[in-house]
């Protein structure tokens, strides 16, 4: 049987990849300590043999285009690329089978979930992460499913539906024939505005709110939340993270990191099951 | 409260998809450093969008609704480094964050 032996959830940001500008030394040595929550992510993993990561991320206009913008989508093609800022940084099996297990079965549960066979490439929201998961893991064969959840180009999948389609996630992979050891991980946040005139806050209040709560197992009472709340604390990225958590079916949470920056609440989880 | 990843608005789907093909395309964006009038022209834009594209203003194209990561591509990418720090500043960066409450 298939079955979920973890999760986790952590920053996206091109910059926990490389710093594109100059930053003081205490910004580096927090940065790595950013990155070692991530390979430490990558080294338990490697110790529990999964053999499969499902990643929940949002397209950040880079693979889709307003031609055809999904909420949410499968990839089910054999591999992909995946790059930062469009360079191309690793490519990665997917883990087709299982990709088309959960296509089937979510529709099935209602969850009208697009598919893709061929994409370009996914770029950061998914390969930060995994960069540094990976590197941790010290084990390239592990196949990865990227999930785009849209939670940053508005009208977006409510917190709601993104902790339902976690539990749906679990539900179908419990009853899958396979033999997969599934590891699910939320990708984005705390609390940023990249790209907008509010970029250079960070609402550490609000940060602490989500982090007490998912730290208490209490995830269902931040799905109460709206994007109204989520975009005005820097927090429109939750979204993933609550996919992953319901995937999990979280009872508490580790917080390996939290990391105040002066553009960026970077912080690492690790989902109790 | 206020929405600030909101839907694209869609009269200015010629500039969105500049800004996409600038980030994609390495082909559009070696051409727009080296004539961005003309590749502006390409894609449609308003004289308008193209003031716009040129002042590297990433704080008036928020407020005029474009995309936050379709900016990145058209403030940074299109012409290969960032703003100044000055730069930034003076365009209004760090803005004071929308209103809103936390109930515990
Ligand atoms: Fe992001």
């Amino acid at each position: 049987m298939a079955r979920i032996v973890g999760g986790a959830a952590g920053p996206h940001s091109p910059v926990v990849y490389k710093l594109p500008w100059e930053e003081s030394g205490d910004y580096v040595a927090e940065m790595e300590k950013v990155r070692g929550a991530l390979k430490e992510i990558g080294r338990r993993i490697g110790e529990s043999n999964v053999d499969t990561i499902l990643v929940f991320g949002a397209d950040h206009v880079q693979s889709f285009w307003f031609g055809c913008f999904p909420q949410m989508m499968l990839f089910t093609g054999e591999e992909a690329d995946y790059s930062i800022g469009g360079n191309k940084i690793m490519r990665l099996k997917n883990n087709r089978e299982l990709a088309e297990e959960l296509l089937f079965g979510l529709v099935e549960e209602e969850f009208d979930v697009g598919f893709s066979q061929e994409i370009d490439f996914f770029d950061h929201p998914f390969t930060v992460p995994l960069y540094w998961i990976l590197q941790g893991a010290d084990n390239r064969d592990i196949k990865v499913i990227p999930f785009q959840l849209n939670t940053n180009v508005h009208p977006r999948v409510k917190l709601q539906r993104c902790y339902k389609l976690g539990q749906s996630v679990r539900r179908i992979i419990e009853n899958s024939r396979r033999n997969d050891k599934v590891f699910i991980i939320g990708t984005g946040g705390l609390s940023h505005y990249p790209g907008t005139p509010y970029y250079g806050n960070v609402d550490e209040e609000a940060d602490m709110f989500i982090v007490e709560k998912l730290r208490e197992g209490r995830v269902r009472e931040l799905t109460d939340l709206g994007y109204d709340w989520l975009d005005a604390t820097g927090n429109h990225e939750l979204g993933s993270w609550i996919a992953a958590a319901g995937a999990v079916d979280v009872k508490s949470t580790e917080v390996m990191t939290y990391w105040k920056a002066w553009n960026n609440g970077y912080c690492v989880v690790w989902f109790n099951v | 409260m206020v929405i600030i990843f909101r839907y694209p608005p869609l009269k200015h789907i010629r500039l969105h998809k500049l800004g996409y093909s600038i980030f994609r395309d390495p082909d559009v964006r070696e051409r727009f450093k080296q004539d961005p009038y003309k590749v502006m022209d390409e894609f449609g834009l308003t004289e308008e969008e193209k003031q716009l594209v040129m002042s590297r203003d990433g704080v008036k194209m928020y407020d005029l609704g474009i995309q936050p990561y379709i900016i990145f591509a058209l403030v940074w990418q299109a012409f290969g480094d960032w703003p100044s720090r000055e730069k930034i500043k003076q365009l209004g960066y760090g803005r004071s964050i929308p209103q809103r409450t936390i109930e515990r």
